[in-house]
C-alpha cells in the first residue's frame, strides 16, 4: 500500500510491521513524531507490545537492553544530544549481545546549539559495537528497520538505522508500505531464548578476567565480521518478498569512471543529480552510495574504486583533528590496494546547511582537477 | 542458507554467564575463629537457693508450653505453689533485667506455672534397695525424699503433726499459703512413691516407738529435718499470764482450725517473718489494733520488706527500737505491755547493731493479748542419747552438706540452724539427698558438687546428677547484664500480682491476700524475661549470618558450617543471651 | 548443592544464596541480600550493580545467586528492572518477581534520575536500596546519604552536607509500597519483603547495612549497630503507603545517641557538642515521623 509518509511516520510503520514488543524512548527533536506515532499506535491497539516513556535516553537504552535480554523485540529512537547521552548505554548493549534495533535521526550536536541535519552524532558512537546503516530516503528507513531485525536476531548485535534530521524525518515522500502477512514471513516471532531462566539460573555479565574480556572482544569482532554474509542474505530475502533491497553500498556508473563521488544519506540524493549533471555534461563521474558503516564494506568499496583514479568523498560531519569520517574510514578501506585512488574530502551540509548539486559538482570537479587537497579536507558552504 | 533458531547453548561463549557455585570457595579458611553453641547459667537460677532453672523454664513458657515450664521448676523444686507464694526472690534481686528497667517476677511466674500447669508425676520404681528415714515433713524433709524417691529410693516420711507440711502447713498462715495448694503439691510427692506417716512423732529413747535408735536401725540413712518449732519465751515479768502467747503454738492452733480468741489490742514482739504472721492473723482474728515491737529498726527487721509493707496497709502499728520489759498483768490477765526504748549500739555477732536500753525511757502499751516470736530451736529431744551434736543455741550441728558426726545421720532445714527461708529448707533436703546417696555409694560428696554446682553457690542441679549423660547448660558460666546484648527489647514495667490488701477496711478473712497473674501479665512478664544463657530459637544467629555458615540442624539447634564461616562474630555480639561464644583464635 | 569433603550440616532451611562469596567479615549487605532473596525464592531475576554487590556476588564463571541475575551499570538498576518487569509481563511470566539492588551511591546520587522515572512509571518491580552510607566499594568515599559530620576519605574532616531524607522523596512519587528496613530487625525486614512480593507496581525498601570496614568498627558489631540505629531513632523502622499513609512497624526505645557513635570510628573526631546536635536532630526527625502517622490506617 503506498502512502505519503514522513520518513519519522515510515519509520514507526516499521517498527509495528515488525512487530516490535517493547519500546522504550525519550522525546528529542527531531526524533519526536516516530515517538509520538507509536503512543498512537499502542493507545489504539496496534502496537504489538508496550511503550515505556523513560526520564532520559541513557534509560531508555537501558530499559531496551534488559528487556531485550529477558527476550523480546525492542526498539528506540532518538537524535544528537539523546544519542551522546546513551553513549555508555551503547557499548552496554552491544557488550550484552542484545538484538536492539534504534533509529537516529541524525542531528548536529551542541555546542553550538542548532537543530539541523549533521552526522557526527552516530558517526561519533562508530566505536561503540553496533552495525550503523544510513538511509537516503523514507521508504529505505521503513525497509531498513525491518531488515534490521533479521540481522539483529540472527547476530546478536545491535543496528542502529541512521535518517537525516528533516531532510528525511519531517519531509513527506510516497511510501510503499509493506503487507503484515509479508513482514511475517520475513521476520518471524522473537525466538532469541531468554537469559534470565529461573529453572536454569545463570549469573549474566560479571566481572572477567583481562585475557578473559579480551576473548569476548575478539569473539564479539568475529561475530561483526560473521554479519556481512547474514546482511547480504537478509537483503535478498527481502527483495524476493517486497521486490526492494539495497545493498551495503550502492555503485552508479563508477565502472570506467575519471572520478567517484561518495556520500550517504539524504545528500545521496543531490549527489545523483549532481553526477548525472556532471555526465550530461561530458564528465566521467560516478557515484558511490555509502549504506553500511559497520561493519565496513571494505571488499564492496575497494571493488567498485578499483580503477577509479579519483574520489571525492562528501561528510556532512567533521572529527576534530582529523577529517570527515566516512572520508577516512574510505581511506584506510583502500588503503594497501596496488592503485588506490586519490581522495579529496570535503566537509559540506553540516548542521544541514544548504548544499546544491551546483556546489556538489564544483567540488567532484575539484576533485578531478587535482585542485582540491588530499592531505586535508576542504570545507564548503554558501555564503 | 538455511537458518536455525539460536539456543542458549549459542548464547552461552558471547556473553559472561556464570553457572558455578561459590561454594568451592572456602572462606573458613579466613578465620580459624567460628562460633560454639553452649548454654549457659542465668543469674537468678545462681542465687535461687534450689537451684531452679528458671531462664529455661522462662523459654518453654515463652512457646506456651507451660506443663514444661512446670516440669523444669521441678526437676530441683518439689514445691513451687510454695515457693511462688512465699520465697524470699534472691532471684529477682540478682535479676539481670533489674540492671535494664525493672527485675522479672520470678516468683509470681512460679505461682503461675503451679497453678496452671499439670504435674505428670507418676511413681518411681523404687530401683535401689536401700530405705531413707526422713524426720519431719516440713520443706527440708519434704525436698529430701522427692529427691530420694527420684534417685529410685524407698523413702518414709515421719510426721509428729497431724497432716504433712511442717512450717508450711502449721506455721505460714492460710492468707499467704492457702492450704490447698500445699495439700496438691504434697500429694505429688505421694504419688511419687513417698510414705508419708502422719501423727507418727519419733519419741525419746525409752519412750516408745519409733525412736531415733530405731530408725536407725530400719533404715540405711536418716535425714533430719525437724524444723524449729519450739517458740523461745520473753524471759520477761508476767509472760506465764492468759493472754501471753507463742508465736508456734499460735499459728498452730489457727492452722488446726481451732478457735483461737485474741484480745483488741495486741502486741506482736519480734521482727521477723513469724511476727508478721501473727501480727495478721492476730489483725483477722478481730485484733483492732495490733502493734509490732521490735527491739531494733525497720531496716535491720528480718521479715521481707514486702511483707512488712503488707502489715502497713492491714492497719498493724510498729513500735521499732523498743523491746518488752515486763507485761503488766491485772486480775490474771494481760493489761498492758511495759517496754523500754532502745538504741542501736556496736554490732553483735550476728553484725548487727546491738540493741541498747535507753535509761527511764519506758512506756507502757495497752495491749491485753502479747504474742511473743522472739527466736525458734527445733524441737530435739529425741537426739538426745543418739550421739548427734547440738549447738549452745539447740540447733543440730550439721556441715554445709548435712553431714553430723554420725555416718548415715544427716540434717538440714531450721533444725539445723543457717538461713530460716522456705528455699533455703529446700536447697539443704535436696543436699542432704546427694549426701546420702554419696554415703551409700561410697562416693566424695565434694567431688559430686564440684560437677553440679551452679555458679560458686549456694545451690547445685539435682537433675544433672540425674540425667548424667546429657549435655545441660555450663553451670558454672553465669550470665551477667554487660554480656547481653538487650538493645532490641522493649522497655516493660514489671507484671506485678495483684494485691487484694490495699483498701481501708482491715482484712477479716484468710482469703489468699495476693492473687496470681493474669495470664495475658503473665505473658508479658514472661516475654519481658531475657532468658539469660538460654538458646530460645529465636533464629537471630541465624538469620543475620551474611555467609550463610549457620544452619537450622534437622535435630534442632543450631550449627555453623566451619568450611565457609569467616568468624566475623556478628552471631555471638547479636545473641540477646549470650549463647554464642567465639573460639578458635585469629 | 555441596561437594564431597565440604562440611555441609544437614539444614531444614532453602537459601538462595550460596556461601563461599567475597564479602567482608560482617558484611551487612551479605546478609540483607540473603534474607532478601529467602523471602523472594527461585521466581527472581535480580539486578545488581557495579558496587560491594558486584565483587561479593563473584567474578566469572561463579556466582553466588541461585537465582537470575544480572550485572548491570551504575546508574540504571531502576530501568534495567523496568525493562525486565515488562517484558516478563509481556512473556506470560507474572510469577516472576523483578528484583533490583543498589546501593546509597546508585539510589541517592546517581541512579536518582533513573529511579525516580521507574517510580513515575510505577514499574512493576522491588528496589532495594543496601546503604552503608557512603561508596564503599570504592574505598569510603561520601554520598548524599553520609549523615552529617562523618568522616570518609573524601571528607577527612566531616562531611557538610545533610543525609539526604531519602523516604520523603520516595513517597512524593507516591509509590504503593515503600518501607525501612535494618539488618538488626531481620523479620521485620523479611515481612517487608513478603509484603511487598505481593503488591503490583513499584516497592521500594531501604536498608541500613553497616559495613565494618568503611564504618571503622570490629567485624562482629554489625548487628549491633542496625539495632542500635533503628532503637535511637537515628533509622527508624516504618512503612509509606502511596506516599501518604506512614506506618510505624517498630516502637524505637529511644537509646541516646551516644552508644551508635562511640561504636564507630567514623564519628570518632565527634565532640560532645556534635553529639547533642545529633541528638536534638534525631528527635526533631522522629517527632515529624509521628507527626506523620497522626490519621493514618494504623
Amino acid at each position: 500500500m503506498r502512502q505519503l509518509l514522513a520518513g519519522n511516520y515510515a519509520v514507526a510503520e516499521a517498527v509495528r510491521l515488525a512487530r516490535v514488543q517493547f519500546v522504550a524512548a525519550y522525546p528529542i527533536t527531531p526524533q519526536t513524531p516516530i515517538y509520538e506515532k507509536l503512543s498512537d499506535m499502542e493507545n489504539e491497539g496496534r502496537l504489538a507490545g508496550v511503550m515505556m516513556r523513560t526520564e532520559s535516553e541513557h534509560s531508555a537504552m537501558a530499559a531496551c537492553v534488559s528487556a531485550s535480554l529477558t527476550g523480546v523485540r525492542t526498539f528506540t529512537a532518538t537524535a544528537s544530544q539523546g544519542l551522546a547521552l546513551m553513549h555508555e548505554m551503547l557499548h552496554f548493549a552491544s557488550g550484552n549481545r542484545a538484538p536492539i534495533v534504534m533509529c537516529n535521526v541524525n542531528r548536529v550536536l551542541a555546542v553550538p546549539w542548532a537543530f539541523g541535519s549533521d552526522q557526527s552524532d552516530s558517526l561519533s558512537q562508530r566505536d561503540t559495537g553496533w552495525l550503523q546503516f544510513y538511509c537516503e530516503d523514507a521508504q529505505e528507513a521503513l525497509d531498513t528497520v525491518i531488515q534490521a531485525y533479521r540481522i539483529a536476531e540472527s547476530s546478536l548485535l545491535p543496528v542502529l538505522v541512521a535518517i537525516d534530521g528533516f531532510f528525511t524525518s519531517h519531509f513527506i515522500e510516497p511510501v510503499e508500505i509493506p503487507a503484515q502477512e509479508d513482514v511475517d514471513a520475513y521476520l518471524p516471532p522473537f525466538r532469541v531464548p531468554t537469559r534470565f531462566d529461573t529453572d536454569s539460573p545463570a549469573y549474566i555479565s560479571n566481572v572477567v578476567s583481562p585475557e578473559q574480556y579480551m576473548g569476548y572482544r575478539q569473539r564479539s569482532f568475529d561475530d561483526m565480521e560473521g554479519t556481512r554474509p547474514i546482511i547480504r542474505e537478509a537483503n535478498e530475502e527481502y527483495e524476493k518478498i517486497m521486490g526492494r533491497g539495497y545493498g551495503v553500498i550502492e555503485a552508479v556508473d563508477t565502472k570506467g569512471s575519471e572520478v567517484v563521488l561518495a556520500a550517504s544519506g539524504a545528500m545521496t540524493g543531490t549527489a545523483r543529480v549532481a553526477v548525472a549533471a556532471l555526465r550530461a555534461r561530458g564528465v566521467a563521474a560516478g557515484l558511490l552510495k555509502m549504506k553500511a558503516l559497520r561493519p565496513f564494506p571494505r571488499d564492496e568499496v575497494r571493488e567498485a574504486l578499483k580503477d577509479v583514479p579519483k574520489v571525492a568523498v562528501i561528510d556532512r560531519n567533521i572529527s576534530l583533528g582529523n577529517g570527515g569520517i566516512w572520508c577516512q574510514e574510505l581511506k584506510s578501506a583502500l588503503y594497501g590496494m596496488s592503485r588506490p585512488p586519490s581522495v579529496a574530502g570535503f566537509i559540506a551540509g553540516i548542521c544541514g546547511a544548504d548544499v546544491s548539486p551546483d556546489m556538489i559538482e564544483e567540488m567532484v570537479l575539484s576533485a578531478l582537477s587535482g585542485k582540491a587537497p588530499l592531505d586535508r579536507p576542504t570545507w564548503v558552504r554558501k555564503g | 542458507m538455511a537458518r536455525r533458531d539460536i539456543t542458549i547453548e549459542d548464547i552461552e561463549p558471547m556473553i559472561p554467564f556464570s553457572r558455578g557455585s561459590t561454594e568451592i570457595f572456602l572462606t573458613g579458611q579466613w578465620s580459624a575463629r567460628k562460633p560454639g553453641w553452649v548454654e549457659k547459667t542465668s543469674p537468678c537460677r545462681s542465687a535461687c537457693p534450689v537451684g531452679n532453672d528458671i531462664a529455661r523454664a522462662f523459654a518453654a513458657a515463652s512457646k506456651g508450653r507451660i506443663d514444661e515450664a512446670l516440669a523444669i521448676f521441678r526437676e530441683e523444686n518439689p514445691l513451687p505453689g510454695v515457693c511462688g507464694r512465699v520465697c524470699y526472690h534472691p532471684c529477682e534481686a540478682s535479676c539481670n533485667r533489674k540492671d535494664m528497667d525493672e527485675a522479672i517476677n520470678i516468683r509470681g511466674f512460679e505461682r503461675y506455672l503451679s497453678d496452671h500447669g499439670r504435674v505428670a508425676a507418676g511413681p518411681v520404681r523404687p530401683v535401689r534397695k536401700e530405705k531413707i528415714a526422713v524426720v519431719g515433713s516440713g520443706p527440708a524433709g519434704l525436698s529430701a525424699a522427692y529427691h530420694l524417691a527420684r534417685l529410685g529410693f524407698r523413702v518414709t516420711i515421719f510426721e509428729a503433726l497431724p497432716e504433712a507440711g511442717g512450717m508450711l502447713m502449721y506455721g505460714i498462715p492460710e492468707y499467704r499459703l492457702p492450704k490447698g495448694v500445699l495439700r496438691k503439691e504434697i500429694g505429688h510427692l505421694r504419688k511419687l512413691g513417698v510414705e508419708i506417716r502422719t501423727g507418727t512423732r519419733v519419741v525419746p529413747e525409752g519412750a516408745g516407738l519409733p525412736s531415733f535408735s530405731s530408725v536407725r536401725r530400719d533404715y540405711q540413712a536418716v535425714f533430719i529435718a525437724v524444723g524449729s518449732h519450739r517458740g523461745a519465751l520473753l524471759g520477761v515479768e508476767g509472760e506465764g499470764s492468759s493472754g501471753v502467747r507463742e508465736c508456734i503454738a499460735f499459728l498452730r492452733a489457727v492452722a488446726l482450725g481451732e478457735k483461737v480468741r485474741v484480745g483488741r489490742r495486741v502486741a506482736v514482739i519480734g521482727g521477723g517473718n513469724t511476727a508478721i504472721d501473727c501480727a495478721r492473723t492476730a489483725r483477722r482474728l478481730g485484733g483492732n489494733r495490733v502493734t509490732i515491737v521490735y527491739r531494733r529498726s525497720r531496716s535491720e527487721m528480718p521479715a521481707l520488706a514486702e511483707d512488712v509493707a503488707a502489715v502497713e496497709a492491714e492497719g498493724i502499728g510498729m513500735e521499732l527500737l523498743a523491746a518488752p520489759a515486763r507485761i503488766i498483768v491485772k486480775a490474771g490477765r494481760v493489761a498492758g505491755l511495759e517496754c523500754v526504748r532502745m538504741r542501736l549500739g556496736a554490732p553483735d555477732g550476728t553484725g548487727r547493731p546491738a540493741p541498747v536500753p535507753v535509761p527511764g525511757s519506758e512506756f507502757v502499751l495497752p495491749v491485753d493479748t502479747v504474742i511473743a516470736a522472739v527466736g525458734q530451736a527445733p524441737e530435739a529431744d529425741f537426739l538426745a542419747s543418739s550421739g548427734v551434736a547440738t549447738t549452745h543455741r539447740g540447733m543440730i550441728e550439721a556441715s554445709d552438706t548435712g553431714a553430723t558426726g554420725i555416718p548415715g545421720v544427716f540434717a538440714g532445714g531450721d533444725a539445723a540452724g543457717g538461713r530460716a527461708f522456705v528455699a533455703d529448707a529446700i536447697g539443704r533436703g535436696k543436699m542432704g539427698a546427694l549426701s546420702i546417696l554419696c554415703f551409700l555409694e561410697g562416693r566424695d560428696v565434694g567431688a559430686e558438687l564440684e560437677r553440679l554446682r551452679i555458679g560458686s553457690g549456694p545451690s547445685f542441679s539435682f537433675q544433672r546428677l540425674l540425667e548424667a549423660g546429657r549435655r545441660g547448660a555450663d553451670l558454672s558460666d553465669i550470665v551477667t547484664y554487660d554480656r547481653l546484648n538487650t538493645i532490641c527489647i522493649p522497655f516493660a514495667k514489671r507484671n506485678k500480682n495483684p494485691e487484694r490488701l490495699v483498701s481501708a477496711k482491715p482484712p477479716t478473712t484468710f482469703e489468699e491476700a495476693v492473687k496470681g497473674l493474669p495470664p495475658d501479665r503473665m505473658e508479658a512478664e514472661v516475654s519481658r524475661c531475657f532468658k539469660c544463657g538460654t538458646c530460645t530459637g529465636c533464629d537471630l544467629c541465624f538469620l543475620l549470618c551474611p555467609d550463610v555458615s549457620i544452619v537450622k540442624a534437622k535435630e534442632g539447634g543450631y550449627d555453623v558450617r566451619t568450611d565457609y564461616c569467616k568468624g566475623c562474630g556478628m552471631c555471638a555480639s547479636a545473641c540477646p543471651r549470650q549463647v554464642i561464644g567465639m573460639g578458635g583464635g585469629r | 548443592m555441596g561437594k564431597e569433603g565440604v562440611n555441609m550440616v544437614e539444614t531444614t532451611e532453602k537459601e538462595y544464596m550460596r556461601p563461599g562469596h567475597m564479602a567482608c567479615p560482617g558484611c551487612g549487605e551479605a546478609t540483607t541480600l540473603r534474607l532478601v532473596l529467602k523471602v523472594l525464592g527461585e521466581k527472581t531475576v535480580m539486578v545488581i550493580l557495579p558496587s560491594c554487590v558486584g565483587v561479593i556476588s563473584a567474578t566469572y564463571p561463579n556466582s553466588t545467586f541461585a537465582v537470575p541475575c544480572f550485572h548491570s551499570a551504575f546508574e540504571i538498576a531502576a530501568p534495567t528492572a523496568s525493562g525486565i518487569a515488562a517484558a516478563l509481563a509481556l512473556q506470560g511470566r507474572e510469577d516472576v518477581t523483578a528484583l533490583a539492588f543498589a546501593g546509597d551511591g546508585g539510589t541517592f546520587d546517581i541512579g536518582l534520575q533513573s529511579l525516580s522515572g521507574a517510580a513515575d512509571r510505577n514499574d512493576n518491580f522491588i528496589y532495594v536500596c543496601l546503604d552503608n552510607e557512603a561508596y564503599m566499594n570504592t574505598g569510603i568515599q561520601s554520598s548524599s546519604s553520609t549523615p552529617q559530620n562523618t568522616w570518609t576519605m573524601t571528607t577527612p574532616g566531616g562531611r557538610r552536607g545533610r543525609k539526604k531524607k531519602f523516604m520523603q522523596i520516595i513517597a512524593a512519587h507516591r509509590m504503593p509500597y515503600a518501607a525501612t528496613a535494618s539488618i538488626g530487625h531481620p523479620e521485620d525486614l523479611m515481612e517487608k519483603i513478603r509484603k511487598a512480593k505481593g503488591i503490583k507496581g513499584m516497592k521500594f525498601i531501604h536498608t541500613l547495612t553497616p559495613c565494618p570496614t568503611g564504618w571503622r568498627m570490629p567485624e562482629h558489631l554489625s548487628a549491633r549497630a542496625a539495632q542500635l540505629a533503628v532503637e535511637t531513632r537515628i533509622f527508624p523502622l516504618y512503612e509509606v503507603i502511596d506516599g501518604r499513609d506512614y506506618r510505624i512497624t517498630h516502637e524505637p526505645k529511644g537509646l541516646p545517641v551516644d552508644d551508635y557513635v562511640r561504636m564507630q570510628g567514623r564519628f570518632r573526631h565527634f565532640t560532645p557538642d556534635d553529639i547533642r546536635r545529633l541528638q536534638e536532630e534525631v528527635d526533631e526527625e522522629w517527632a515529624l515521623l509521628k507527626g506523620m502517622t497522626k490519621g493514618c490506617l494504623g
